[in-house]
């Protein structure tokens, strides 16, 4: 014990004679010098969220039964972000994410369509208290030039207009409308700045994967390819990858007259060789439909409109899903492909969501959603806050809600969302019309650190 | 590790961690300047500013400075979106 008080002594004193004797320069100097070996960051959150949900319907249809339930959750989401500036030219950016419900103890479910559980939205899908890795990618800036190359899992959900109703700057990358899952992929950004504003180019790469392994005939791991049949020996050949790429134009900025900031974002997306083989839609069935989808989006962002304290989000996205081919049952053509009622068809569709926020007070706002969904829009919202698809309403839906910040970092906000769904979602076959009502009511504590 | 082991370490950590926001203070200090019509504050001002202004703010949001003057949010993407904003 003596030994050890000795020694923190000599530690303190070696310390305050340190203080004493080095000029500033030299300690200054020591601190830039200790700073330089310190990479990391680190930042998170902490959600803890209460839903009343209630549901109804009384269409029925094949895939589609009357309800009128009412359910309760509670829930929690908390990330860590874990970011290194590895050097002037290289930044590495990291999120470990879990998301779940309060002590689940019994999970009915009989759907194996929960996207949510799959690679592109499973951190955001409430499957329990396991890490789950949400983003990893490193920024290489080109050279001197103003070309930045990304690569791997990249922050492509809570993109604008989400932040709003979270008090935050922008959270992702793509507009929400666009594309709300965790993409993996390869990007390159090019930005021109001039004197308070940017004007951004992007293309992002992300191939969608099917991977064959675990055969018992013989063929090795991962040298397979993807057949029809879904076990790679045999049936049609697939690619074992289909690229989703995107290109985006933005412009912004800091101080546009009557804008606090200012965002403009276009961005299209085409993803190819969505297929659909026959035995995912019937045991029985044969051959396969192979679809394409594209879009086009515009989404606008605009802070502290005229020095009033009101922020404005709109996007618009309209998008086409191609289909060809067909699936049969007993010999007849029945399935389509996306939304089509008929080979070859094609499914046009725009959603529009506005969402406006007001600051009232200090800490105090008061926020608006609106969304008018088209008949087969395709809405990969598997990030969102919410459990019920609110973004990917196929009708209209409305979201209103009060945020209180008791400090810069803890807020808490209760809203109501209303959606009215009047047709079915895309999946595979025609959309029909519904008369599903959701209701949900809300309370979402959030602290960012 | 008893209490005087743990009070060894964190005196060496505290003498070693590095000053978190070195350069963010200038930063500070010249955007009050700049927004405040040339006003001065001292760097014990603007440290009190610097998480105020670069982590908690959102964009286009206005910050209160030095004496009701307000300061725009100078807070920058952290791999929030991909190849910086």
């Amino acid at each position: 014990m003596l030994k050890q008080l000795a020694l923190s002594g000599l530690v303190l004193l070696s310390l305050g004679a340190n203080a004493q004797t080095r000029s500033l320069e030299d300690r200054v100097a020591e601190l830039e010098a200790a700073q330089s070996l310190n990479i990391f960051k680190f930042s998170g959150a902490f959600i803890t969220q209460y839903d009343h949900i209630e549901g109804k319907q009384s269409k029925t249809g094949t895939s589609f039964a009357a309800y009128d339930d009412k359910v309760d959750f509670m829930r929690l989401l908390t990330y860590l972000n874990v970011d290194a500036d590895v050097s002037s030219h290289v930044k590495f950016y990291s999120r470990y994410t879990v998301s779940k419900f309060f002590n689940s103890i019994v999970n009915q479910t009989g759907s194996s369509l929960n996207f949510r559980t799959t690679d592109l939205g499973v951190s955001r899908g409430y499957t329990g208290s396991q890490v789950y890795l949400e983003r990893a990618y490193a920024d290489i800036k080109v050279a001197d030039s103003n070309f930045i190359l990304s690569a791997g899992r990249l922050s492509t959900i809570e993109g604008p207009p989400n932040h709003l109703a979270n008090g935050k700057s922008r959270m992702g990358t793509y507009p929400a409308l666009v594309y709300n899952v965790t993409l993996d992929g390869a990007a390159l950004t090019h930005s021109y700045d001039m004197s308070g504003s940017a004007i951004t180019t992007r293309l992002i790469y992300s191939p969608l994967t099917t991977v064959v392994s675990g055969l018992t005939n013989g063929v090795p791991n991962y040298q397979a390819q993807p057949t029809t049949n879904g076990n790679g020996t045999s049936g049609d050949k697939l690619p074992s990858s289909n690229a989703v790429t995107s290109w985006m134009l933005e412009y912004n900025s800091k101080d546009m007259g009557s804008f606090g900031n200012f965002t403009a974002i276009y961005q299209g997306l085409t993803v190819n060789g969505l297929a659909v083989n026959g035995y995912q839609v019937n045991a029985a069935a044969t051959g396969r439909t192979v679809s394409s989808y594209n879009v086009h989006s515009l989404t606008l962002d605009m802070a502290n409109i005229a020095k009033s304290n009101v922020d404005l989000g709109l996007s618009v996205l309209s998008s086409e899903m191609k289909s060809e081919g067909a699936i049969s049952i007993g010999g007849t053509p029945a399935v389509f492909g996306y939304g089509a009622s008929a080979e070859n068809d094609k499914v046009n569709s725009t959603t529009t969501l506005a969402s406006l926020r007001y600051k009232y007070a200090s800490n105090d706002f008061v926020g608006y959603e609106y969304l008018s969904g088209g008949r087969g829009n395709f809405i990969f919202d598997m990030g969102a806050e919410d459990l019920t698809n609110f973004q990917a309403t196929p009708g209209t839906a409305s979201n209103v809600y009060l945020l209180h910040k008791f400090t810069p970092e803890l807020g808490l906000r209760v809203g109501y969302r209303t959606q009215e769904y009047k047709y079915s979602a895309l999946t595979i076959g025609p959309t029909v019309e519904l008369d599903r009502k959701v209701n949900t009511a809300y309370a979402n504590l959030r602290l960012d650190f | 590790m008893n209490f005087v082991n743990k009070f060894v370490a964190v005196a060496i950590l505290l003498a070693l961690t590095p000053a978190v926001h070195a350069g963010a203070v200038e930063d500070i200090q010249a955007k009050v300047k700049e927004s405040c019509g040339g006003k001065d504050i001292s760097s014990a001002d603007a440290l009190k500013l610097v998480k105020a202004l670069l982590k908690t703010c959102a964009d286009g949001e206005m910050v209160d400075a030095a004496d009701g003057c307000k300061v725009k949010c100078m807070k920058s993407g952290g791999g929030d979106v991909v190849g910086g904003k």
